[in-house]
């Protein structure tokens, strides 16, 4: 979702085929073969001024039976690559309710990994990232995004109908079940009657 | 002109049932802090206690009380109270009066800082239509629009403090320049309970799961990236 937003933006190079398609297997990121071997930066040329890249953590190893080790990305080598080439590195942790990270790795990895990206979190601490919230994006849509824009001090230029669009299929709405009851439900309402 | 030496006042803002009341536990927390203390003693307390609630009724009261010290935290959902069945049929939402409240804290010699709480926008709906009998976060997102995005607030997520904790804190304590620093053991002992997890069921398939297998064991398309860089 992230990147399809930047790569919407004009001046920023980034996963373009998203703004046509609506999901694409990230073996086909355009920096995919980057990660895994970040010396290509240094014999790769980068004609504009702004790209963007993601990776997920862990990456790969799809489906409950091919949990054969998970791929963590080399993000030291990675960024010292690129900063070597000339890159300016910007970086963003996304984040999305937990508990819908749990069902969601389960179901479709096979595992939950969340844990394996915090502990990976001291590594990507020392440069500086901006938090991303998708529930945010999602409830606050381009004033959100305007905000990050200005704190990682890069362009993400989408037009207010494009976004609309792209967050039209709310993506936690599946997980999502009403709740008939709950025990604090009664105190607010003795407080609020005794208020009267 | 803001001077260094300002006393701070940190305002926590959002739609019913966003996160007031953690946020206010995590800021009430952290020493230095005047905020809601009794947060921190009890699990629930009521908004009409809340240290602020008699000033939110009359802003004018900033300049006839002695602030003594330097940061201050208050909180104020929009619209406030209205709970229960028929809640929807007493007289209209109330607003917060925000332009008057910050006017006059500004007046009174604090710098204001406001924080925008979000949470999932259909737990928010689930919870406000049950508590409140309406859904009420487009009353909020008008009120952003109109009253409060000329503050140049700091958006917080519920979702992301569940997730990154201490670490998602340090950054919006950074963002707002306002301490919010609670020890870990406390911190974790705040987010213990899950408030989104009752909300939450797995979800057997979607229509996505097999084409992320199927694309899984195709080939690379060979084009990349060429469309953004070239080999030297």
């Amino acid at each position: 979702m992230w990147s399809k937003v930047l790569a919407h933006s004009p001046s920023v190079q980034g996963w373009q085929n998203l703004t046509k398609e609506y999901w694409i297997s990230h073996k086909d990121e355009p920096m995919n073969h980057i990660w895994q071997d970040p010396t290509l930066f240094t014999t790769t040329e980068f004609p504009y001024d702004n790209y963007v890249t993601s990776i997920s953590n862990p990456y790969t190893r799809l489906g409950p039976k091919e949990i054969n080790g998970w791929a963590i990305p080399r993000y030291d080598e990675f960024i010292q690559n690129a900063q070597q080439a000339g890159f300016n590195v910007k970086l963003a942790i996304l984040g999305r309710d937990q508990n819908i990270l749990e069902y969601q790795q389960t179901r479709v990895r096979g595992k939950y990994s969340t844990p394996l990206f915090l502990k990976e979190m001291s590594t990507l601490m020392k440069y500086n990232p901006v938090f991303l919230s998708n529930e945010l994006l999602h409830l606050y849509g381009i004033e959100y995004l305007n905000q990050m824009s200005k704190l990682l001090d890069f362009p993400i230029e989408i037009d207010d109908a494009t976004l609309k669009d792209i967050l039209k299929e709310n993506a936690n709405k599946k997980y999502l079940k009403p709740v008939d009851d709950y025990w604090l439900d009664e105190v607010m309402y003795k407080m609020a009657r005794d208020q009267q | 002109m803001i001077s260094k030496n300002m006393k701070q006042l940190l305002i926590f803002v959002g739609p019913q049932g966003s996160g007031n009341h953690l946020w206010s536990k995590i800021a009430s927390h952290t020493p230095g802090v005047d905020g809601w203390q009794q947060l921190t003693q009890e699990y629930f307390v009521n908004h009409r206690h809340e240290p602020f609630n008699e000033i939110w009724k009359d802003p004018s009261l900033f300049s006839k009380i002695d602030w003594p010290g330097q940061y201050y935290m208050t909180s104020q959902s929009c619209p406030m109270g209205g709970f229960g069945p028929g809640s929807n049929l007493s007289p209209p939402p109330k607003i917060p009066k925000y332009d008057e409240f910050i006017d006059q804290a500004q007046q009174a010699g604090f710098e204001i800082k406001l924080a925008v709480i979000g949470r999932d926008q259909n737990i928010l709906a689930h919870q406000q239509q049950r508590l409140r009998t309406w859904v009420s976060t487009t009353r909020f997102l008008k009120e952003l629009d109109d009253v409060l995005m000329k503050y140049d607030p700091v958006f917080v997520s519920t979702e992301m403090l569940y997730l990154y904790k201490g670490r998602y804190v340090a950054q919006v304590s950074k963002l707002l320049d306002f301490p919010l620093n609670v020890d870990t053991a406390v911190l974790d002992e705040i987010l213990k309970e899950d408030q989104n997890k009752k909300y939450i069921h797995a979800v057997d398939s979607h229509w996505l799961d097999d084409i992320h297998k199927r694309t899984q064991l195709e080939p690379r398309n060979p084009e990349y990236p060429a469309h953004i860089a070239r080999q030297k």
